[in-house]
């Protein structure tokens, strides 16, 4: 197989990542290690009705970028994401 | 070994985009959202913040939580491991760690210095909340978190550790609910805290008129201006 070839392969690759929001509820995701995240974070907040700008998506401890992919961001399959749902304050009396 | 951002400081992390709703709450008498919050700091603070002050999410008490529970799950540990490793670097010398944080629905000012050389851990825990009837429960449930995420994390494994692991309510013993300007109404909260936090930063001293509630109604104004120009 030469280079090109492989660099392909790898890009075809795919891995199951688990997104986890702050109820435990867990949302399944198959892609390539080549997609960027922006498309996983808009599929996913369109599934719950909000905008994927209101969430914060993390990976042990870090906010992900909507540019990164799964390559970059070394994920292995199984990988478990969190998100927060932003709040809003006020406060009445 | 790489350094973690403490809880994503919005100073020294990723931007934050707040979306045009979130803007728009500004122009009239909405709540404001945290990522709004989180930008409002990101954009007048970077830069401008010492290197031993870290500034935390608004959605501090969430991440606390989120991450809390992994440290009782077992298919989390290769996380846990991987988060101690970068949030451990925290431990090793003063930091003052500043948050507006959000709990139930209001936002109020956590200020805390810890230094693990200190016999006592923290120097001081300051709480600073807008609201003429502060509720001590509220900011209870924040400190209680963020005592477990530094016994679970930072301090880890560490002799001192032992402090915080005997005792749940340490951090909320040692809190002290500081004297600080008053919101009249039901939805400035947020920017009082921002405000508060930059009073903070310059050094100065809090009381309860270093800023009055027009001075919030004029920033509101101006804050709104800005973004809304900003986003088109």
């Amino acid at each position: 197989m030469s280079d090109n070839e492989k660099a392909a392969d790898e890009g075809n690759e795919t891995i199951t990542i688990r997104i986890r929001d702050q109820t435990g509820e867990e949302t399944f995701f198959k892609i390539k290690k080549t997609t960027k995240m922006q498309k996983v974070f808009e599929t996913y907040a369109s599934r719950k009705g909000i905008q994927s700008s209101s969430i914060r998506f993390m990976l042990d401890g870090e906010r992900i970028l909507p540019d990164a992919t799964p390559k970059m961001l070394e994920m292995d399959d199984q990988d478990q994401i969190d998100c927060m749902l932003e709040q809003t304050g006020g406060r009445s009396f | 070994m790489q350094t973690m951002l403490f809880v994503d400081d919005p100073v020294r992390g990723n931007p934050l985009r707040p979306t045009a709703d979130a803007i728009r709450a500004l122009d009239g008498e909405e709540w404001l959202s945290t990522i709004l919050i989180d930008h409002l700091l990101q954009t007048t603070l970077k830069g401008c913040v010492p290197d031993h002050v870290l500034i935390g999410s608004s959605d501090c008490y969430s991440y606390f939580s989120t991450y809390n529970d992994k440290l009782d799950k077992h298919d989390c540990a290769d996380t846990v491991q991987t988060m101690r490793g970068g949030l451990q670097a925290y431990a090793k010398s003063e930091f003052r760690y500043i948050s507006a944080a959000c709990h139930q629905g209001h936002f109020f000012v956590v200020d805390v210095t810890f230094d693990s050389r200190h016999p006592a851990i923290f120097k001081q825990v300051n709480v600073y909340d807008s609201l003429s009837i502060t509720s001590r429960r509220r900011a209870t449930a924040v400190l209680g978190r963020l005592q477990r995420f530094l016994s679970g994390f930072c301090f880890h494994g560490l002799d001192h550790n032992l402090l915080l692991l005997e005792k749940q309510d340490y951090v909320v013993q040692q809190a002290v609910f500081r004297n600080c300007p008053k919101q009249n109404n039901s939805h400035d909260c947020g920017l009082f805290a921002v405000a508060i936090i930059w009073h903070l930063l310059e050094g100065k001293e809090i009381h309860s008129s270093v800023f009055t509630q027009d001075h919030i109604g004029v920033l509101r104004e101006a804050l709104y201006r800005g973004l809304s120009s900003n986003a088109e």
